[in-house]
């Protein structure tokens, strides 16, 4: 039994290792002098700290706008597509139960390669003016978002039993004010998570963003490759400025991890 | 009714760029040059893409990737899961500790692993060398590049995997399991005949959604070794952007972008059909 | 062989002490069934017997050696859970094989066993199918053929028969009982169901919060309870209670004074020692009638007529008295809503209890 419970706090802390570490890294990288980053072998803790990196790295390299921008389209991508993902999974739930076939095939919408729609959408956005936009990324994630949420959306509703919504309108009450006061209540946790899962789909996008942004639009993954210009890497700007990021996503992931792994399992778990 | 407005927007913001893409690989476009016109050019793209060496190096990276990444990233999270699964107090600190590296951006996974195995201040270089694996830096981003992308993937999405089996662990009737016990069965008996059947479903999910990405993967090849050296280490959608916006060759792009489309979807169909047990869907 | 002993056995789940230094026998062939209300006990106690949870005090002791360091799958118990507990992934056949597959037991002859067990049950056509496509009864019985299958030293089943309908849990009891008697395997079987403990068990344990309140053949239980709360969880409809003072009544006899100038009288030499003691008398619904001319003597229970309910065999009459109390009367009673009289029992079969206690006296 000893033996046991050894092993398994052995492997915990080698797993604990890997994943914590990267992101230690990352920490101590952000408040890291300049004079430091290029020591070998590399301390483990910075001698000095600074801010000179997030003040550079938010301020002068636009670390700030990107971090900004991406939560700007993200969040709106992620209402939007929840609010049509609700309407469309309450359809689907109550009005066409048994239309396997329509939901998988909205569902497989989503598996569609980013990059097919890079070039197109390209193409057509420089045209109509959307290019370098947010409107134009807003539009463009729904692609993927989109798909998932009416999927999640239809799965959380399905469990919602249907007397509900019917002793709502016995009631009196309207369709949408049943939707307000009764479906979406009780959903809530459902909504949440995939509201969460929307959100960090669309924060992470990098493919189309690559594509269709240049400087007008500078959503957060864009913004990385510019700080690893040919001569001077500024690995400590762009530490800082990516955990000033992912704060923010880090903490919100593990709050409300049981929502998240409800949504991420309602695709997949009965 | 409700669900018109959702679909009329997917049909029309997927259907079209995917219209669009098959127009573009079938016509011949120097779109670069202002003002020239579109000619129609048949299957030539389609031709070119498939007398392609880089295009069928960069298939063998990716299927590299996705043959390693994928069962690794589905084990390594299965192991987690039952590990963190009995209720021992700690696990969900270390559970949240676990799935951090999940809510990053690829971007900035990159970016973390590119920093982490840069060889002159890069801390596993120096871990290594302690450890005796080597005595002066191999270069991993040199020299091992598609090892090196497969390690920041994994890192990155046994999270992923993790989350999902620790779900579908604790939805597990528990019944079952204890008759396992009482029948007779040892616990990896239990564990193979019952527990895995029961989590296949779950298993199943899993794999294809992240097969599904990693087929399409760019944002850490592009960051962490820019497809490079050479391309020893380009994956298919890194090609698609360097076609389209480094060499402005966009039909060529398009043609890749549909050939990588088809391939992606024959294969899923295909796993689907031979996945055992069925998907949870 | 067979031979079961639980030895001051407590257990504790979270902060309640949900086993209370609880004894415990079961004799080899013997049908015990473990009777009690929900919360009671009884499941923790089969679990503990199967190893699948470990004992915090006592003993446990199967053909007298002591297991409780050995695993559930070392005790060499078959179980039948609640749920049934059947592999979901598997086949019928390999549902059933399992057992026998996890000891290595070579596949031939696995299939042979599993064929026979399941000829048995009458379940051989099902032997292909998966879990998802049979019906409740006939997973009853999978989970009973895996359990049959190794032939185990104890069967263990808790509660199989309560997710049935009631015809098919009327056949199923019939089964289960006749075929334990043609195996002869020691068997404790939990359940709350009254009725059918009363109907299978050799002897019935009836368990309240985690102790054992009294072990007996059924007509034992039924017809002498230990206590007020056996009396009055066995038997349907329920015993009559009532609470009364043994008092001196003016003619000299003593007897249970249940009300207002209301006496029953139990039949017992000890009562004259009780005197004055507070007490609750039980008494059967069976054993009650109703007589609407009652005699001329005045100390009768009077009543009125509450409810006439006619049920098939017999007619239950609740009689507003007081407090309300049932009596089965014959089928053809004619009675109706508000008729008055007196109450009457026969005299051998009132129970005494003691009123702090519970304890039977008479």
């Amino acid at each position: 039994m000893r033996l046991w419970t050894i092993g398994w706090i052995v492997a915990v802390a080698v797993v604990l290792f890997f994943f914590a570490a990267p992101l230690y890294w990352m920490v101590t990288m952000a408040f890291k002098p300049e004079i430091y980053w290029a020591f070998s072998p590399p301390p483990l803790f910075p001698p000095q700290t600074t801010s000179l990196n997030f003040y550079r790295g938010l301020l002068v390299m636009g670390g700030a706008k990107g971090i900004l921008d991406s939560l700007f389209i993200a969040t709106s991508n992620s209402l939007i597509s929840l609010f049509f993902g609700l309407l469309a999974g309450y359809g689907l739930s109550r009005y066409l139960p048994r239309s396997k076939n329509l939901s998988f095939f909205i569902l497989s919408q989503r598996m569609l390669p980013a990059v097919a729609f890079a070039v197109p959408f390209y193409l057509l956005y420089r045209s109509i003016h959307l290019y370098d936009s947010y409107l134009g990324i807003i539009l463009v994630d729904l692609t993927f978002n989109l798909p998932l949420a009416v999927w999640m959306m239809k799965n959380f509703l399905d469990e919602i039993p249907r007397e509900l919504d019917e002793s709502a309108q016995v009631d009196g009450a309207s369709l949408f004010r049943t939707l307000r006061s009764v479906v979406v209540p009780t959903a809530l946790p459902g909504i949440v998570g995939t509201g969460i899962l929307l959100f960090m789909f669309s924060w992470n996008e990098f493919v189309l963003n690559l594509f269709l942004t240049i400087v007008n639009v500078t959503p957060l993954p864009t913004l990385i490759p510019k700080f690893t210009g040919s001569h001077n890497i500024l690995y400590g700007d762009v530490s800082a400025v990516a955990l000033v990021a992912s704060i923010p996503i880090i903490i919100v992931v593990i709050a409300l991890q049981k929502q998240l792994v409800r949504a991420l399992t309602f695709g997949g778990v009965k | 009714m409700l669900v018109m407005p959702a679909i009329a927007i997917l049909l029309a913001l997927n259907l079209f760029p995917l219209i669009y893409d098959i127009f573009l690989s079938l016509v011949n476009w120097q779109i670069r040059f202002a003002g020239s016109q579109p000619t129609f050019a048949g299957a030539s793209n389609f031709a070119t893409v498939v007398t392609d060496p880089r295009f069928y190096n960069d298939v063998g990276v990716t299927l590299a990737l996705i043959a390693v990444v994928v069962p690794v990233e589905n084990f390594l999270g299965l192991g987690l899961a039952m590990l963190l699964s009995r209720k021992i107090r700690g696990s969900r600190v270390i559970g949240s500790i676990i799935i951090m590296p999940l809510a990053l951006s690829s971007a900035v996974a990159g970016m973390i692993w590119s920093i982490l195995l840069f060889c002159s201040f890069g801390p596993v270089d120096s871990i290594l060398e302690l450890l005796g694996i080597w005595r002066t830096c191999a270069n991993p981003l040199w020299n091992y590049p598609i090892q090196s992308i497969m390690v920041a993937d994994i890192w990155q999405w046994t999270p992923f995997f993790f989350l999902i089996f620790l779900a579908g662990l604790s939805s597990l009737p528990r019944e079952p399991l204890e008759a396992a016990q009482v029948d007779g069965a040892s616990a990896y008996q239990t564990f193979r005949h019952v527990t895995l059947p029961m989590l296949a479903p779950v298993m199943g999910v899993g794999v294809i959604l992240r097969m599904m990405d990693v087929f399409q993967t760019f944002g850490v090849p592009y960051i962490l070794t820019g497809g490079g050296p050479g391309v020893t280490s380009e994956t298919i959608a890194l090609y698609i952007y360097r076609a389209g916006l480094g060499f402005f060759n966009l039909t060529y792009a398009a043609a890749l972008a549909l050939v990588l489309l088809v391939v992606v979807s024959v294969l899923i169909t295909l796993f689907v059909r031979i996945y055992p047990g069925g998907l949870a869907r | 062989m067979g031979d079961l002993v639980l030895e001051s056995v407590s257990k504790t789940l979270g902060s309640t002490k949900v086993l209370d230094n609880l004894n415990l026998e079961a004799k080899d062939k013997e049908f015990l069934v473990i009777l009690g209300p929900s919360g009671c006990g009884k499941t923790t106690t089969l679990r503990c017997i199967a190893g699948l949870e470990a004992v915090d005090e006592g003993r446990i002791l199967m053909d007298g050696k002591e297991v409780n360091n050995l695993r559930a799958k070392d005790r060499d118990v078959a179980m039948v859970f609640q749920n049934y507990a059947i592999y979901p992934t598997m086949r019928i056949k390999d549902n059933i094989g399992f057992p026998l597959k996890v000891r290595h037991v070579p596949k031939q002859e696995i299939d042979r066993q599993v064929r026979e067990v399941a000829e048995l049950l009458r379940i051989e056509n099902l032997l292909d199918r998966k879990p998802g496509e049979l019906s409740g009864g006939e997973r009853q019985r999978v989970a009973l053929a895996r359990a049959l299958i190794r032939k185990p030293r104890f069967f263990l089943m808790d509660e199989p028969l309560s997710n049935l309908d009631a015809k098919l849990r009327m056949q199923a009891r019939t089964e289960i009982k006749r075929l334990q008697h043609e195996l002869g395997v020691t068997t404790i079987f939990v359940t709350h169901d009254q009725a059918e403990a009363m109907a299978m068990a050799d002897r019935i344990a009836v368990m309240d919060k985690g102790v054992i309140q009294q072990v007996a053949s059924p007509l034992e239980i039924y017809g002498l309870p230990s206590d007020a709360m056996v009396a009055g969880f066995v038997g349907s409809p329920p015993m009559n209670f009532l609470d009364a003072t043994i008092t001196r009544m003016s003619n000299g006899a003593i007897a249970a004074k249940v009300g207002e100038d209301a006496f029953l009288s139990p039949e017992s030499e000890g009562l004259k020692e009780m005197e004055g003691r507070d007490v609750v008398i039980g008494f059967r619904p069976e054993d009650t009638s109703f007589n609407p001319t009652p005699g001329s003597s005045s100390h009768n229970l009077t009543a009125e007529v509450y409810t006439v309910e006619p049920m098939g065999t017999f007619t239950i009459v609740t009689l507003k008295s007081v407090s309300l109390i049932k009596a089965l009367l014959p089928l053809d009673t004619k009675l109706s809503v508000g008729d008055k009289g007196a109450i009457e029992v026969k005299k051998d079969r009132i129970r005494v209890f003691d009123k702090t206690s519970g304890k039977r006296i008479v």
